[in-house]
């Protein structure tokens, strides 16, 4: 039995050991963070927002409100709004920020409408939108094409939402699932407000998917292309235009017939914990002070008539916006065009 | 075979005494029936209920019905027998080389051989498209090679083509390749801690009696591993089909059940909760048949023998040894591409999510600011789950072993059941079931532990399970009779003896634990952000140096305490790990 008894000392010491290392990680630790802020005010908000536009938004938001502490949680928009959902017996969160506006518009009944002090300043065109809506706008985002300028020449570069039918395309063009991704979804429907919601219309949509390679989301399209994975994707401006930034072998295109050009959204959960804390934020978010660092240092376009586009970024205004498109006419079909789209997908893969 | 006995193994249940195992066995039911049974019941349910609210198959009909549904089933049967199977022809070689014959470096490649198991969120299939994917790096190199021997095809391998010679890695081909080389530790660690459990008398009896080397290995030494053998491949197998991660990523339009699982529920626009949940079922039903056989199969052969002897290393011919030498190293050298591709690509210089060759410690610099806490929770909740994990594993597991019979087997598929849900699934039944009365867990710690405990319970089970087999009840009824009570037993002879099986079993669940995200992300709160969360987060914000940073030091983080542990357990007492 000698080993055994060897056995079980060599394990005390491990177990020794271990605890050891742990105390030395709560010392580490608490050596690290000042005594706990007591009665501090705080606020939980759930963003899909780029890292770096949190940390530059938590610093201002830092400055301007320094009694109350915001705790950020990140994720993708699938994520988040999943997270509220599930949370709705019990709500955590206080405000959503950055997310895709498709959530919110199909879910309202997880949000509670509010209009912030900023919505003077809101240009017409999205409050407009987003009248009736749980929702407030944010950021301008258009949808657009890339492609990788390494593997497709300025020549060949596709120009509009017809040029990607080209069979040349095949198995080179990504595309998220637009039964996964809200942005696809969007950019499905805008694809029907360009070639009509009808026989034709779908049959030009089936030939593009035909070429297409299905993308579970949105994210893996820009980086697929400026990886060279895929020749060219369809995806939305300012994703495409960090990749730009970042020197990638990317070009952004604006389809000639026209695109959806959205906001997207920051909204009040609804029975949330700090609600007075939430509105506060949601009237910091839409501010002049943060729509124009955000503008100016990460290159998002603002909500605002009084903040100007960013550098390096065409005028809003010069982006073709599709005329059939419209978001509420996107939002009450989306069963029927994604029931449709499932069905093309299907039919081409058997 | 001495000592293998067919008699039934109640081993600590003093005649007319009330035998105390009993109700750690109502106990364990208890917890997992709230824990695991209820959350699942109420989410599951959806799955039988009809639109007017009645009972109705109607889901399951519309499931096997449609082939985009019923390819998904079909694809996840074949990824996971493939992937088993692979990793069972890896694994069971790898620790018979590494714990019997002297392979030089033992303490460095036992920890080396952990590591692939902490695949950081997204960056190890990342890792595989960086290599191998239609511009990776290994596949333009056989693009040139290949052109250079067919100039007539340069044409079309300029428009995009595909080198005849691997394909593409996306589908089927790169699920199985990046998940073996993911998961076949699983096998090593069991069937090595089984193999130094293995009493040496029976192999040397047979020796006597005059069988050959590899007849003694072939007619002795693999049936006795069999309980390992098998409990590893059924963690590959479960974690396999259970797998999001890697078939999201090169999965490309392959559908899988996690994949389909995962986008019929968690959805920007709502999802279809119902016909997400028949899935689950399917899927559920599905790992319920393979772990039924796998019970069956273990039930009919008791492979119990008195190992209280421990092996010592055999004396190999050179070139034997060189030849296993060459074959641990080489395994383990493939498995760790991924994390080394991680490390390099931390280090080059970064412009948004653009990374180009070069030098630099910039990434680190960013992230080191803002890590402390994040480090500290992942420290701390894969101490606290691992420990949970533990102690619940070897009182569970020794009930599977030692009180054999409905009830257990009942125990130990409710234990199963976590791992035949995606992880984001399984957090939106822990938010639905704990958000509110009964018990409110959402929004604190508490609620993160338990989806670790739930999840990664079977890791711990399954490893002290694979060793508790090895282990003759006799022992413990000589102690028994010796006047020693049940518990002082079980304290000071069982759980000795099953040591290497609970140092195994604890670093399967303690790597899964800390590398965790799919559950987390929906579950974390305030400053309770994890590493994995950190790389999460990078990598959704294209902040791809930052996220090889942050899993770099993840890596870091689990590698260097189990090479610490093992050159501290030293070479030849390596029988532990």
């Amino acid at each position: 039995m000698s080993s055994a008894f060897r056995t079980v000392h060599r394990f005390r010491e491990f177990l020794l050991g271990v605890g050891v290392i742990l105390a030395l990680l709560v010392g580490w630790f608490s050596a690290g963070c000042g005594p706990g802020r007591q009665g501090s005010r705080e606020l939980a908000v759930y963003s899909a927002e780029k890292e770096e536009i949190i940390l530059a938004v938590s610093e201002m938001w830092a400055k301007a409100e320094p009694s109350i502490r915001m705790n950020n949680i990140a994720a993708g928009t699938q994520e988040i709004v999943q997270r509220v959902l599930s949370e709705k017996r019990h709500p955590l969160g206080d405000v959503v920020w950055g997310i895709g506006a498709e959530g919110p518009s199909a879910l309202p009944q997880l949000f509670e409408p509010y209009e912030t002090q900023e919505r003077k300043a809101v240009d017409a065109r999205w409050s407009q939108m987003v009248k009736g809506e749980p929702w407030q706008p944010n950021n301008i985002v258009p949808m657009c094409l890339i492609y990788n300028t390494k593997l497709v020449e300025a020549k060949d570069a596709p120009r509009s939402w017809r040029d990607l039918a080209d069979a040349r395309w095949k198995g080179r063009l990504a595309y998220a699932a637009p039964d996964k991704s809200g942005s696809a979804y969007t950019q499905l429907a805008t694809m029907v407000a360009v070639f009509g919601d009808n026989g034709a219309g779908w049959k030009m949509i089936g030939r593009i998917m035909a070429n297409a390679k299905i993308l579970p989301s949105s994210g893996k399209v820009p980086k697929g292309v400026a990886d060279g994975e895929y020749a060219l994707g369809v995806t939305y401006e300012n994703v495409a235009n960090l990749y730009v930034l970042g020197k990638a072998p990317v070009k952004i295109v604006y389809p000639v017939e026209g695109t959806a050009i959205l906001p997207d959204a920051n909204a009040l959960i609804r029975g949330c914990p700090h609600p007075k804390e939430a509105r506060r934020f949601l009237d910091f978010v839409q501010g002049k002070a943060v729509q124009e660092m955000l503008a100016r240092k990460l290159s998002l376009r603002s909500c605002r008539t009084d903040v100007s586009d960013p550098p390096g970024l065409p005028p809003v205004d010069s982006i073709k916006a599709a005329p059939a498109f419209n978001f509420r006419w996107s939002v009450q079909h989306r069963k029927e065009f994604i029931e449709k789209w499932q069905e093309l997908v299907l039919g081409l893969q058997q | 075979m001495a000592g293998v006995g067919a008699r039934a193994p109640t081993v600590g249940r003093p005649r007319g005494l009330a035998d105390p195992w009993q109700g750690a066995l109502a106990f364990s039911y208890l917890l997992l029936l709230f824990l695991i049974a209820y959350p699942l019941a109420r989410l599951l349910l959806s799955s039988v209920r009809a639109e007017d609210g009645g009972l109705s198959l109607a889901h399951f009909g519309k499931f096997f019905a449609m082939r985009y549904y019923r390819a998904a089933f079909e694809h996840s049967a074949y990824v996971g027998a493939m992937v088993t199977l692979l990793c069972t022809a890896i694994g069971v070689p790898l620790a018979a080389a590494v714990a019997r014959w002297r392979v030089p470096g033992k303490a460095l490649l036992r920890a080396l051989i952990v590591l692939p198991l902490v695949s950081p969120p997204f960056i190890g299939a990342y890792s595989w498209i960086l290599l191998l994917g239609r511009s990776g790096w290994i596949t333009h190199l056989l693009e040139r090679i290949y052109v250079a021997l067919h100039p007539s095809a340069a044409a079309a391998i300029a428009a995009g083509g595909h080198v005849p010679w691997i394909g593409t890695i996306y589908g089927p081909k790169g699920i199985i390749l990046a998940l073996t080389l993911n998961l076949y530790p699983f096998v090593f660690l069991m069937v090595s801690a089984s193999l130094s459990s293995i009493d040496p008398a029976l192999e040397e009896a047979a020796g006597n009696l005059g069988a050959r080397p590899w007849r003694v290995f072939r007619t002795v030494t693999v049936p006795l591993l069999m309980p390992a053998i098998l409990g590893g491949a059924l963690l590959v197998f479960l974690h396999t089909v259970a797998d999001f991660g890697s078939a999201m990523i090169i999965g490309e339009d392959y559908l899988v059940l996690p994949t389909l699982i995962y986008t019929l529920f968690v959805n920007e626009m709502g999802g279809e909760p119902a016909m997400a949940a028949t899935a689950s079922v399917v899927l559920l039903a599905g790992t319920t048949i393979v772990l039924l056989i796998e019970r069956w199969y273990i039930a009919r052969r008791p492979y119990v023998m008195s190992a209280v002897r421990r092996r010592a290393e055999r004396p190999v011919p050179g070139g034997l040894r060189a030849l296993a030498t060459a074959f641990a190293y080489g395994v383990v050298a493939v498995s760790l591409i991924p994390a080394a591709v991680v490390v390099i690509t931390s280090f080059f210089p970064s412009s948004g999510p653009i990374l180009r060759p070069g030098f630099t410690t910039q990434n680190y610099a960013v992230v080191f600011e803002s890590l402390r806490r994040p480090m500290f929770n992942s420290a701390f909740l894969s101490f606290i789950s691992t420990l949970l994990c533990v102690v619940l594993g070897v009182v569970i597991a020794y009930l599977l072993v030692r009180r054999p019979g409905k009830l257990t087997a009942g125990l130990d598929g409710l234990l199963m059941l976590p791992f035949a849900i995606p992880g984001t699934v399984l957090a939106v039944a822990l938010i639905a079931a704990f958000g509110g009365p009964p018990l409110l867990l959402t929004g604190t710690v508490a609620i993160l532990v338990v989806s670790y405990v739930i999840r990664r319970l079977p890791y711990a089970v399954r490893g002290v399970v694979a060793v508790l087999h090895h282990i003759e009840p006799a022992v413990e009824e000589a102690s028994v009779s010796l006047g020693a009570s049940p518990w002082r037993t079980f304290r000071r002879v069982t759980l000795p003896l099953m040591a290497p099986g609970i140092v195994s079993g604890a670093v399967m669940t303690w790597v899964q634990v800390i590398s965790e995200i799919s559950s987390t992300i929906l579950l974390y709160y305030g400053q309770w952000s994890t590493m994995s969360v950190e790389i999460y987060r990078k990598v959704i914000s294209d902040n791809f140096g930052g996220a090889a940073a942050v899993s770099s030091v993840l890596l870091a983080a689990v590698f260097v305490p189990l090479l610490i542990f093992n050159a501290w357990q030293g070479e030849k007492a390596a029988d532990l790990l």
